[in-house]
């Protein structure tokens, strides 16, 4: 799905949310769906990430499977894959950094900033490698944000082998000086 | 809802009941039920229905009036447990069958009367009230027309009846598209009954020379049996198939739960969601009923993008799911 499309599928969601009567909610959105929200990328994303909240209403629920039927999408084409995430603490400041994103008075839509898609991205590069490497490249981060987000990073892998591969794929990637500034 | 779906459903949903009723002696309209009979399904699937067709109520009360000894209790409340664990829904679902069970006064009936109490207000007589001028057939013809009722009333009622009925009618089955066999696995999920009473009744009935073990076919551990067919004139299946009747309880829940789950939605995509849900679970609990009307309902369930299908073209999916069930039922998708 490309920008357009998941814009239109959030205004159907809000939509279907608001007309089964859902409470007020906020649900944070990060991964490809974010920053395509943003336009930092122009790819298109198989899926919408949600951060938080850690857990989602029935009825929000259902609104993301009646949306599913009626596009025709896999019933999973937003989910909480990255969840287990926010269960460790999201970035200081996250929440007050997100984008708000608005299509019906009950239910509103965090897009997380640009600092803390670097956060993520950079522990998912560490992780897994691939396109979150792109899509990190894509954020141009600075030493300094680089920097934070790998404190982060560590806040949520304590392990020495973790510390050694951040450090490795900073070296490997081009950021030697933050490489040397974590290691302290 | 759009109230014009709804009147279909409810219509088609009291064809299905009158059906079966009409089969088992009341006097009522339209056409009987060809396949297998199940009184207790009969009884909850009146309840559910019956407060739009007051009729159906009045039947079922003098219908219990005459044949409460012929109702299997132990059935009927291992039924209401399962649906209770499913999630019925609404708690006054049941609510007529309690009224007209309390007012029989028979102690029998007593733990069913325990089981279907709740809190909820009794609302009885909300819904049509419809002029009843004629009843019940006569016995003798009432019996001459339900193998099911004769062997009841003959062995008792329980398990000895009813798989000497089951027996019957899958052995004489013409076509016998779910593959139906007279074992004790397939007994126990098409009967409803305890395990253990099927297999000490199989044995029974094995001995006693009214069952043969097939032994060109076995499946696993389980013996298939044939039906002995010369045992007694009168043992003679004018059912065309068997139906599991809870099949179509559960079914009628479902559909209880579409009209709550779209009353008052304006929303297309939601309607046609609960729709296409509703298209897939139906189709599942009509096959699991044994009820084949697979070439009508190949392509309603499993739709994607429902933007590009009609919200007519959905419901009338749901209506003929409906009505292809009630064809199927009374021998018109048959002939």
């Amino acid at each position: 799905m490309d920008h357009k499309e998941i814009s239109l599928y959030l205004e159907h969601l809000s939509k279907v949310y608001s007309e089964l009567g859902g409470d007020f909610l906020e649900v944070a959105i990060c991964g490809g769906a974010a920053l395509n929200l943003l336009d930092y990328v122009r790819r298109v994303t198989k899926d919408v990430d949600v951060i938080s909240p850690e857990e989602l209403p029935k009825k929000f629920k259902d609104a993301i499977k009646i949306t599913a039927d009626y596009f025709g999408l896999k019933q999973d084409w937003m989910n909480q894959g990255p969840v287990d995430i926010s269960k460790m603490g999201l970035p200081q400041g996250f929440y007050l950094r997100c984008k708000k994103l608005q299509f019906h008075p009950n239910l509103v839509f965090l897009i997380t900033a640009r600092l803390d898609q670097i956060h993520f991205k950079l522990y998912a590069s560490v992780d897994r490698g691939g396109y979150h490497l792109q899509d990190l490249m894509i954020l141009k981060p600075t030493d300094e944000e680089l920097t934070m987000a790998a404190n982060w990073c560590f806040s949520h892998d304590v392990s020495a082998a973790f510390k050694y591969l951040m450090k490795d794929f900073l070296e490997k990637n081009g950021w030697k000086n933050v490489a040397s500034r974590v290691e302290k | 809802m759009p109230q014009e779906l709804k009147n279909r459903l409810t219509e088609m949903e009291l064809d299905i009941v009158w059906c079966h009723w009409n089969r088992l002696g009341a006097m009522g309209y339209g056409r009987k039920n060809q396949c297998s009979t199940d009184p207790e399904a009969l009884l909850l699937l009146t309840a559910m229905v019956g407060s739009e067709d007051l009729r159906l109520v009045e039947i079922m009360k003098e219908w219990l009036e005459r044949y409460e000894s012929l109702v299997s209790i132990e059935r009927l409340k291992r039924y209401i447990k399962e649906l209770r664990v499913g999630d019925v829904g609404r708690g006054d679902v049941f609510c007529s069958l309690q009224e007209v069970v309390s007012k029989l006064g028979i102690k029998r009936w007593e733990s069913v009367v325990r089981l279907l109490k709740n809190d909820g207000v009794i609302i009885f007589s909300m819904g049509r009230k419809r002029d009843l001028q004629k009843k019940l057939e006569s016995h003798d013809k009432i019996i001459q027309n339900n193998l099911q009722l004769f062997l009841r009333l003959m062995f008792g009622v329980g398990t000895r009846a009813d798989i000497i009925y089951y027996a019957t009618i899958v052995f004489d089955q013409e076509k016998n598209p779910f593959n139906l066999l007279i074992s004790a696995p397939n007994i126990s999920s098409s009967l409803h009954y305890n395990n253990s009473s099927i297999h000490r009744t199989l044995c029974d009935l094995e001995q006693a020379g009214v069952l043969l073990e097939d032994t060109r076919k076995k499946v696993g551990k389980n013996k298939i049996y044939i039906s002995k067919t010369d045992f007694g004139s009168k043992m003679v299946s004018r059912d065309k198939c068997y139906v599991d009747w809870f099949g179509i309880v559960k079914l009628f829940i479902l559909i209880e739960q579409l009209k709550e789950q779209i009353r008052d939605i304006r929303d297309e995509s939601i309607i046609k969601s609960r729709l296409n849900d509703f298209l897939r679970a139906g189709s599942e609990l009509i096959n699991r009923s044994y009820i084949d009307i697979k070439n009508t309902l190949s392509e309603q369930a499993f739709r994607p993008a429902l933007k590009r299908i009609g919200l007519n073209e959905l419901e009338s999916s749901v209506v003929s799911l409906l009505s292809g069930t009630h064809e199927f039922i009374t021998g018109k998708a048959w002939s």
